[in-house]
């Protein structure tokens, strides 16, 4: 693997520093080098935020170009779709399908984008969408703010991710503060399995049209 | 999370800004200030825990010219000084900085520029370098965290052999990129401060001016020479035409490798430590034998322009190509994308990678709102009600450098211009001056005000202009990351210093009507305010109320939100098209709901004409 990108892409507060520096932590103990190029001006005041993940032996900026993203992680769907196009063909987006309204949405100035756009594009590109409702799964374990570490979970188990769970776990021990590891492993728990079950459900119906 | 007192040999992930802090210690620096501004303000905000386990001075200053003159007055006592501040402070500090170059100093002083092309932050993406030209001092501009390390310590030892101020100039691709930084040994050297007393070297003015630009003239061989040698000069020589080659300073470099390996070209390259002053020689001997040399750089073409001049004293005939030619733009900061093309284009190569853009229809964007429960939010409201008030008045609003430039979008629109830290109040001074409003406001915060507001008031005060400042205090320097100022008499380390009251100095620079109210006491405010409107001379109101995210962070517990009863809830959205507050969103059933993020200061309940919002018990 001479590279591995990830964009992390939200709004602001919604953890996204965290979720990169535990990424690259646990890629660096992983044998990997890991750069992460953070925008976190707008992070405390609701703007969008992204951050670029890059692993690999021979990675070098902090940002990533155009179609060169290994997996888009929507943390937030109009972000998603801000940054679709640093997506590389017939690659992933990994999506919390939870929407965080602007205010000229709701003000009905602006339209937000319906999801199916992003269905559509990673269609035509012969991509895969991996969606889940990160917030609300973490809105039942009692606390919203842990939604990043459900979509860490459910990025663990992406097929072919460079970085084992177990590493990722590790880097959520070092980096919590001690009344949150308990809860964040558990958040990771839930996005893992939930995208566990999802993936072979997926497996299930699509060997099922096989058969048919 | 942060381990930058660990010891030597160990790799940590270090935020760029982190790094440079890192490097600090690992300088031996003692004495650090300077001005909070994005991307620099992690650099001492990173060294305030483990300040007084090194004995190191580490604290803010009201501004970059006192900040620099601090670090000038300890490096003039043999003692290792670091300064740091965002590109345009350095605008702030440019004065002394210029005389600095002519002194000289004796122990290190490494002033940080943290430029920002693409204006992330900031209201110009002004190139830095032209400021060390200018200054005829050496700039490093390291490509990333570690080099960003490497580059701190070596500013300092370059410091010294020169008896020069060094700029570090950064961007934030290096000063907020975090990557894996390999930890060096700490020097540990006390140094007693001494002054060697000489009015003819540190009385800058008239003939000894004279006889030490003389003598800055002549250090400009000797760090050409130390430069020329220096171990960031890299040539990475694995060239398929040697013909061709690169040149690139700075994080532009890291483009260049990654576009490189992704096209799959090998060409030379010269990366450089810096763009001043270039060491000739090693720029000379990469360019002969080249036909053809492409300059990569962020902002203005400077590397480039010095170049072609080498080439051309050195008669190489090299084509020097770059942003002269178009290849490069010459605003915002660089892309792969950028970078890439122009290496393709450079190359000759026709048929391009094909780069598709998937979406390409315009997105609704998130304009910056202020926070939830944000004092701010209240005063432009009551701004706003009280200009309403006088409707056959016209009015302009003249803004600042702040949280409250937030004021600009919607809802509120409210401000007319905004040019720099502390420009609104001489700008209404000047606007009072022509008569052409009936009502010329200022809008800056208490930071701002100390900064750079107090000269502009005294003047104000001083023609007799008819000026309503209004200083929105909320008692720390917010926008930056809630950095403490004289005005709250804190230290970076939350320590008690002396307070030096905001409303005191205002009476001090010849105010007589100056109130201060609480900007969640509305009736108050529009009271106050609206008072101070129909006053005849210049007025000042300070808006005082802690910044609601200091707020939540103390009183965590203690907080009663808002709700919305949705019985009575018309689904005007008044709350929401008027305050924009983020606590305030609407559901996916169409229902208006306040948040957990309510910090309950109760505006939306005051505006809400169903009276629907009430305090949760």
């Amino acid at each position: 693997m001479s590279e591995y990108n990830l964009v992390v892409a939200g709004v602001g507060g919604q953890g996204i520093i965290l979720f990169s520096r535990m990424l690259a932590e646990a890629a660096l103990r992983s044998g990997f080098k890991a750069i992460v190029g953070q925008s976190f001006t707008a992070a405390q005041r609701y703007g969008s935020v992204v951050a670029f993940v890059r692993i690999g032996k021979d990675v070098y900026s902090p940002l990533i170009g155009t179609n060169e993203a290994n997996i888009i992680v929507g943390f937030e769907p109009l972000e998603a779709l801000r940054y679709i196009n640093l997506l590389s063909r017939s690659r992933l987006v990994l999506l919390n399908v939870n929407k965080v309204l602007p205010v000229s949405v709701i003000l009905k100035t602006e339209k937000y984008p319906e999801i199916s756009e992003i269905e559509n594009i990673v269609k035509q590109i012969r991509g895969r969408l991996l969606k889940l409702d990160a917030t609300q799964v973490a809105r039942s374990l009692g606390d919203e703010r842990i939604m990043n570490m459900v979509m860490l979970g459910a990025l663990s188990t992406v097929k072919n991710f460079p970085i084992s769970s177990s590493s990722l776990v590790e880097s959520i021990k070092r980096n919590s503060p001690q009344s949150m590891v308990d809860k964040n492993i558990e958040a990771f728990r839930a996005g893992r399995c939930l995208l566990l079950q999802q993936e072979q459900d997926f497996n299930f119906q699509s060997n099922k049209n096989l058969v048919a | 999370m942060v381990h930058l007192n660990k010891g030597p040999g160990e790799v940590v992930l270090l935020l760029g800004n982190e790094a440079i802090a890192r490097g600090a210690i690992e300088a031996c620096v003692k004495f650090v200030t300077g001005y909070p501004g994005t991307p620099a303000s992690e650099i001492l905000e990173a060294l305030v825990p483990i300040a007084d386990k090194l004995n190191m001075y580490v604290n803010w200053a009201i501004n970059e010219k006192v900040a620099l003159e601090m670090a000038i007055g300890s490096a003039f006592c043999g003692v290792r000084s670091l300064v740091v501040m965002k590109h345009v402070g350095v605008n702030v500090a440019a004065d002394p900085l210029m005389t600095l170059a002519y002194t000289g100093l004796k122990g290190g002083l490494v002033l940080i520029s943290a430029d920002d092309p693409q204006c992330h932050t900031s209201q110009t993406e002004q190139d830095n370098r032209h400021y060390a030209m200018l200054a005829k001092i050496p700039v490093l501009e390291p490509a990333d965290p570690n080099e960003a390390k490497e580059m701190c310590k070596e500013a300092f030892n370059l410091s010294e052999d020169l008896e020069l101020p060094v700029m570090l100039r950064t961007t934030p691709r290096v000063s907020h990129t975090t990557c894996p930084v390999t930890l060096g040994e700490i020097v540990k050297k006390e140094v007693k401060p001494v002054f060697d007393k000489n009015i003819d070297r540190w009385v800058c003015v008239g003939p000894t001016a004279l006889n030490r630009h003389k003598w800055l003239e002549q250090q400009q061989s000797k760090a050409k020479e130390l430069l020329e040698k220096s171990i960031f000069n890299k040539v990475i020589s694995e060239s398929s035409d040697i013909k061709l080659g690169i040149i690139t300073v700075g994080v532009a470099y890291t483009y260049v490798l990654d576009a490189l390996r992704r096209i799959n070209k090998s060409v030379s390259i010269l990366k450089l430590f810096g763009s001043f002053p270039l060491p000739e020689k090693v720029i000379a001997n990469f360019l002969i034998g080249k036909r053809r040399v492409l300059i990569i750089e962020e902002l203005d073409p400077i590397l480039e322009q010095a170049v072609r001049d080498i080439s051309h004293k050195h008669a190489i005939p090299a084509k020097i190509m770059g942003k002269f030619d178009g290849l490069l733009p010459l605003e915002g900061e660089l892309t792969p994308d950028h970078v890439q093309s122009a290496v393709l284009s450079f190359l000759g190569k026709s048929r391009k990678p094909k780069i598709t853009n998937f979406y390409k229809q315009s997105l609704p964007v998130r304009p910056l709102s202020f926070c939830a429960g944000c004092p701010h939010r209240a005063t432009y409201y009551v701004i706003k009600k009280a200009l309403s008030q006088f409707k056959d008045k016209n009015y302009v609003i003249l803004g600042d450098i702040g949280c409250y430039t937030i004021g600009k979008f919607a809802p509120f629109k409210m401000l007319d211009t905004c040019l720099c830290m502390g420009a609104s109040i001489g700008t209404a001074l000047g606007f009072a001056l022509q008569s052409a409003y009936d009502h010329v406001i200022a809008v800056l915060g208490d930071s701002t005000f100390l900064h750079s507001g107090i000269p502009a008031l005294i003047n104000t005060v001083y023609n007799k202009a008819n000026v309503k400042v209004l200083i929105l205090d909320n008692e720390e320097t917010a926008m930056t990351g809630h950095q403490p100022h004289p005005g709250v008499g804190l230290d970076a380390k939350g320590n008690m210093l002396k307070k030096v009251a905001i409303e005191d100095v205002v009476k001090g620079c010849g105010v007589n009507f100056v109130k201060i109210v609480d900007p969640y006491n509305l009736n108050l405010s529009l009271e106050v305010i609206s008072e101070a409107l129909t006053f005849n001379g210049p007025a000042v109101v300070i808006f005082r109320r802690e910044c609601a995210l200091t707020y939540v962070r103390k009183h965590k517990n203690e907080i009663s939100r808002y709700r919305v009863d949705n019985t009575k809830c018309k689904k005007c959205l008044i709350c929401i098209s008027q305050l924009s507050c983020p606590a305030i969103i609407k559901t996916k059933e169409d229902a208006v709901e306040i948040t957990d993020s309510c910090t309950g200061c109760g505006l939306c309940a005051a505006v809400c004409p169903s009276k629907a919002i009430f305090k949760e018990s």
